[in-house]
Protein backbone atom coordinates (compact mmCIF):
# COMPACT_ATOMS: atom_id res chain seq x y z
CA UNK A 1 0.00 0.00 0.00
CA UNK A 2 3.06 2.39 0.46
CA UNK A 3 4.76 0.59 -2.22
CA UNK A 4 4.48 3.72 -5.01
CA UNK A 5 5.25 1.33 -8.44
CA UNK A 6 5.59 4.98 -9.86
CA UNK A 7 8.34 5.60 -7.46
CA UNK A 8 10.39 2.81 -7.20
CA UNK A 9 10.46 1.73 -11.06
CA UNK A 10 13.42 3.21 -12.30
CA UNK A 11 13.47 0.94 -15.14
CA UNK A 12 12.60 -3.12 -15.69
CA UNK A 13 14.35 -5.94 -16.48
CA UNK A 14 13.86 -8.58 -19.71
CA UNK A 15 13.05 -11.93 -18.27
CA UNK A 16 13.03 -14.30 -20.20
CA UNK A 17 12.22 -18.43 -18.96
CA UNK A 18 13.58 -21.63 -20.76
CA UNK A 19 11.17 -23.85 -19.51
CA UNK A 20 12.92 -27.51 -19.93
CA UNK A 21 11.94 -31.20 -18.45
CA UNK A 22 12.31 -30.81 -15.00
CA UNK A 23 14.04 -27.36 -14.73
CA UNK A 24 13.84 -23.79 -15.79
CA UNK A 25 16.91 -21.47 -17.12
CA UNK A 26 15.34 -17.95 -15.98
CA UNK A 27 17.48 -15.14 -17.88
CA UNK A 28 17.73 -12.12 -16.54
CA UNK A 29 19.13 -8.57 -17.66
CA UNK A 30 19.10 -5.51 -16.12
CA UNK A 31 19.82 -4.17 -12.82
CA UNK A 32 17.86 -5.37 -10.07
CA UNK A 33 17.21 -3.33 -7.21
CA UNK A 34 14.10 -1.78 -5.46
CA UNK A 35 12.41 -0.92 -8.23
CA UNK A 36 12.46 -3.89 -10.21
CA UNK A 37 12.88 -6.26 -7.38
CA UNK A 38 9.04 -6.88 -7.79
CA UNK A 39 9.51 -7.62 -11.58
CA UNK A 40 11.91 -10.16 -10.53
CA UNK A 41 10.20 -11.91 -7.79
CA UNK A 42 6.83 -12.04 -9.62
CA UNK A 43 9.07 -13.92 -12.51
CA UNK A 44 10.25 -16.44 -10.42
CA UNK A 45 7.26 -16.98 -8.61
CA UNK A 46 5.81 -17.59 -11.49
CA UNK A 47 7.86 -20.61 -12.39
CA UNK A 48 7.21 -21.82 -8.61
CA UNK A 49 3.51 -21.66 -9.29
CA UNK A 50 4.04 -24.06 -12.70
CA UNK A 51 5.14 -26.82 -9.88
CA UNK A 52 8.96 -26.32 -11.41
CA UNK A 53 11.46 -26.86 -8.24
CA UNK A 54 15.10 -26.37 -9.81
CA UNK A 55 15.69 -23.18 -10.94
CA UNK A 56 18.69 -21.94 -12.59
CA UNK A 57 18.61 -17.93 -12.32
CA UNK A 58 21.45 -17.19 -15.01
CA UNK A 59 22.58 -13.63 -14.32
CA UNK A 60 24.88 -12.86 -17.75
CA UNK A 61 22.85 -10.03 -18.19
CA UNK A 62 22.92 -8.36 -14.74
CA UNK A 63 25.28 -5.44 -14.21
CA UNK A 64 23.77 -4.36 -10.73
CA UNK A 65 22.37 -6.00 -7.72
CA UNK A 66 21.38 -4.24 -4.70
CA UNK A 67 20.23 -5.87 -1.00
CA UNK A 68 16.62 -6.06 -2.91
CA UNK A 69 17.73 -8.30 -5.67
CA UNK A 70 19.45 -10.21 -2.74
CA UNK A 71 16.63 -10.61 -0.59
CA UNK A 72 14.58 -12.29 -3.46
CA UNK A 73 17.48 -15.09 -4.29
CA UNK A 74 17.62 -15.88 -0.57
CA UNK A 75 14.09 -15.75 -0.11
CA UNK A 76 13.38 -18.33 -2.95
CA UNK A 77 16.31 -20.39 -1.90
CA UNK A 78 14.54 -20.71 1.65
CA UNK A 79 11.23 -21.69 -0.39
CA UNK A 80 13.38 -24.50 -2.92
CA UNK A 81 14.95 -26.10 -0.11
CA UNK A 82 11.61 -26.06 1.87
CA UNK A 83 10.11 -27.96 -1.04
CA UNK A 84 12.86 -30.38 -2.19
CA UNK A 85 14.12 -27.99 -4.92
CA UNK A 86 17.16 -26.66 -6.36
CA UNK A 87 18.96 -23.16 -7.10
CA UNK A 88 21.70 -22.08 -8.82
CA UNK A 89 22.75 -19.04 -10.15
CA UNK A 90 24.93 -18.64 -13.43
CA UNK A 91 27.19 -16.32 -14.77
CA UNK A 92 27.57 -13.57 -11.72
CA UNK A 93 30.37 -11.40 -12.70
CA UNK A 94 32.06 -7.79 -11.86
CA UNK A 95 29.56 -5.85 -9.32
CA UNK A 96 27.29 -8.25 -9.19
CA UNK A 97 29.84 -11.36 -7.86
CA UNK A 98 30.93 -8.90 -5.89
CA UNK A 99 27.98 -8.15 -3.99
CA UNK A 100 27.38 -11.66 -3.78
CA UNK A 101 30.80 -12.61 -2.28
CA UNK A 102 30.03 -9.30 0.27
CA UNK A 103 26.67 -11.06 1.75
CA UNK A 104 27.89 -14.19 1.94
CA UNK A 105 24.74 -15.27 -0.53
CA UNK A 106 27.88 -17.43 -2.52
CA UNK A 107 28.52 -19.50 0.52
CA UNK A 108 24.73 -20.78 0.58
CA UNK A 109 23.81 -20.72 -2.88
CA UNK A 110 25.63 -22.95 -5.53
CA UNK A 111 27.15 -20.56 -8.49
CA UNK A 112 28.58 -21.95 -11.34
CA UNK A 113 29.99 -19.94 -14.49
CA UNK A 114 27.88 -20.83 -17.15
CA UNK A 115 23.83 -21.89 -17.63
CA UNK A 116 25.04 -25.66 -18.55
CA UNK A 117 27.62 -25.59 -16.08
CA UNK A 118 24.22 -24.10 -13.22
CA UNK A 119 22.35 -26.91 -15.01
CA UNK A 120 24.70 -29.51 -14.04
CA UNK A 121 24.55 -28.52 -10.76
CA UNK A 122 20.92 -28.49 -10.16
CA UNK A 123 20.18 -31.54 -7.40
CA UNK A 124 18.24 -34.46 -9.17
CA UNK B 1 37.04 17.26 -3.91
CA UNK B 2 33.79 16.02 -2.80
CA UNK B 3 30.35 15.19 -3.74
CA UNK B 4 26.87 16.75 -3.33
CA UNK B 5 24.35 15.05 -5.45
CA UNK B 6 20.77 14.85 -5.25
CA UNK B 7 19.01 11.90 -6.21
CA UNK B 8 15.26 10.50 -6.85
CA UNK B 9 14.43 7.28 -8.14
CA UNK B 10 15.12 7.68 -11.38
CA UNK B 11 19.12 9.19 -10.92
CA UNK B 12 20.41 6.14 -8.74
CA UNK B 13 22.17 5.00 -11.48
CA UNK B 14 23.61 8.18 -11.96
CA UNK B 15 24.43 8.63 -8.27
CA UNK B 16 26.11 5.27 -8.09
CA UNK B 17 28.62 6.38 -11.35
CA UNK B 18 29.55 9.52 -9.51
CA UNK B 19 29.85 7.77 -6.30
CA UNK B 20 32.47 5.20 -7.94
CA UNK B 21 34.11 7.75 -9.33
CA UNK B 22 34.05 9.78 -6.27
CA UNK B 23 35.34 6.91 -4.34
CA UNK B 24 38.02 6.11 -6.54
CA UNK B 25 39.65 9.84 -6.77
CA UNK B 26 39.68 9.89 -2.68
CA UNK B 27 42.00 6.55 -3.35
CA UNK B 28 40.21 3.46 -2.90
CA UNK B 29 40.75 0.65 -4.95
CA UNK B 30 38.18 -0.87 -7.08
CA UNK B 31 36.73 -3.42 -5.10
CA UNK B 32 36.38 -1.08 -2.17
CA UNK B 33 34.76 1.31 -4.41
CA UNK B 34 32.44 -1.17 -5.46
CA UNK B 35 31.60 -1.51 -1.45
CA UNK B 36 31.09 2.17 -1.16
CA UNK B 37 28.99 2.45 -4.15
CA UNK B 38 27.02 -0.71 -3.28
CA UNK B 39 26.35 1.47 0.57
CA UNK B 40 25.70 4.72 -0.72
CA UNK B 41 23.25 2.50 -3.46
CA UNK B 42 21.40 0.93 -0.68
CA UNK B 43 21.36 4.42 1.92
CA UNK B 44 20.04 6.07 -1.14
CA UNK B 45 17.41 3.78 -2.27
CA UNK B 46 16.52 3.47 1.84
CA UNK B 47 15.83 7.59 1.52
CA UNK B 48 14.02 7.26 -1.80
CA UNK B 49 11.43 4.38 -0.34
CA UNK B 50 10.95 5.78 3.39
CA UNK B 51 12.39 9.13 2.82
CA UNK B 52 9.73 10.99 0.54
CA UNK B 53 11.62 10.23 -2.58
CA UNK B 54 14.16 12.25 -3.12
CA UNK B 55 17.83 12.72 -0.94
CA UNK B 56 21.08 14.10 -0.97
CA UNK B 57 24.49 12.15 -0.95
CA UNK B 58 27.54 14.30 0.34
CA UNK B 59 31.02 12.66 0.29
CA UNK B 60 34.00 14.47 1.69
CA UNK B 61 37.34 13.13 2.76
CA UNK B 62 38.05 13.37 6.24
CA UNK B 63 41.54 12.48 8.24
CA UNK B 64 41.54 9.60 6.02
CA UNK B 65 39.13 8.82 5.75
CA UNK B 66 35.87 8.88 2.89
CA UNK B 67 32.74 9.88 4.56
CA UNK B 68 29.45 8.88 2.92
CA UNK B 69 26.24 10.89 4.16
CA UNK B 70 22.98 10.49 2.90
CA UNK B 71 20.17 12.41 4.23
CA UNK B 72 16.47 12.62 3.24
CA UNK B 73 13.73 15.28 4.27
CA UNK B 74 11.21 12.40 6.10
CA UNK B 75 8.45 11.71 6.34
CA UNK B 76 10.32 8.95 7.68
CA UNK B 77 8.81 5.67 7.46
CA UNK B 78 5.67 6.58 9.88
CA UNK B 79 4.12 3.39 7.97
CA UNK B 80 6.85 1.34 8.53
CA UNK B 81 7.07 -1.36 5.87
CA UNK B 82 3.82 -2.82 5.34
CA UNK B 83 4.37 -5.30 2.70
CA UNK B 84 3.26 -8.72 3.48
CA UNK B 85 2.86 -11.74 1.40
CA UNK B 86 0.56 -11.16 -1.64
CA UNK B 87 -2.49 -13.29 -1.33
CA UNK B 88 -2.50 -15.62 -3.84
CA UNK B 89 1.70 -16.33 -4.13
CA UNK B 90 2.62 -19.89 -3.08
CA UNK B 91 3.64 -18.39 0.50
CA UNK B 92 4.98 -15.27 1.54
CA UNK B 93 8.03 -14.52 0.61
CA UNK B 94 10.56 -13.87 3.83
CA UNK B 95 10.43 -10.01 4.68
CA UNK B 96 13.79 -8.63 5.28
CA UNK B 97 13.71 -5.27 5.21
CA UNK B 98 17.03 -4.97 7.06
CA UNK B 99 18.75 -6.15 4.24
CA UNK B 100 20.23 -2.88 2.80
CA UNK B 101 21.22 -1.48 6.24
CA UNK B 102 22.80 -4.68 7.16
CA UNK B 103 24.47 -4.74 3.70
CA UNK B 104 25.97 -0.75 4.73
CA UNK B 105 26.92 -1.99 8.14
CA UNK B 106 29.01 -4.84 6.60
CA UNK B 107 30.45 -2.55 3.68
CA UNK B 108 31.44 0.45 5.60
CA UNK B 109 34.06 0.76 8.89
CA UNK B 110 31.87 2.52 10.88
CA UNK B 111 28.47 3.67 10.42
CA UNK B 112 26.00 6.29 12.29
CA UNK B 113 22.54 7.84 11.99
CA UNK B 114 20.30 10.27 12.78
CA UNK B 115 16.72 11.14 12.31
CA UNK B 116 14.08 13.33 13.49
CA UNK B 117 11.38 15.50 12.06
CA UNK B 118 13.47 17.09 9.82
CA UNK B 119 14.14 13.56 7.92
CA UNK B 120 16.71 10.92 8.34
CA UNK B 121 20.49 11.24 8.17
CA UNK B 122 23.18 7.96 7.95
CA UNK B 123 26.98 8.60 7.70
CA UNK B 124 29.33 5.45 6.46
CA UNK B 125 32.64 5.79 7.23
CA UNK B 126 35.65 4.08 5.22
CA UNK B 127 38.90 4.09 6.38
CA UNK B 128 41.25 4.79 2.94
CA UNK B 129 43.95 2.49 2.49
CA UNK B 130 47.33 3.33 4.10
CA UNK B 131 45.07 5.19 7.32
CA UNK B 132 44.27 2.17 9.21
CA UNK B 133 47.37 1.62 10.55
CA UNK B 134 48.43 -1.52 9.19
CA UNK B 135 50.05 -1.74 6.00
CA UNK B 136 48.07 -0.25 3.00
CA UNK B 137 46.73 -3.17 0.43
CA UNK B 138 45.76 -6.62 2.03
Amino acid sequence: MNEDPQILSTSSLSISVAQERGYAVVSVAGEIDAGTEQQFRDALTSVLARGVLRIVVDLAGVAFMASAGIGVLMGMRRVLAEEGGSLVLASPHGEVAQVLSMTGVDTVIPMAASAADAVARLDS
Amino acid sequence: MALDQAFNANTLHVLREAVLVEAAAAGMPDDRATEVMLAVHELAANAVRHGGGTGQARMRVVAGELHCQVSDAGPGSADGDARRGDAGTIRPWPLQPGHGLWLVRNAADHVSMASGLGGSEVTAVFTLPGFSGAAAGH
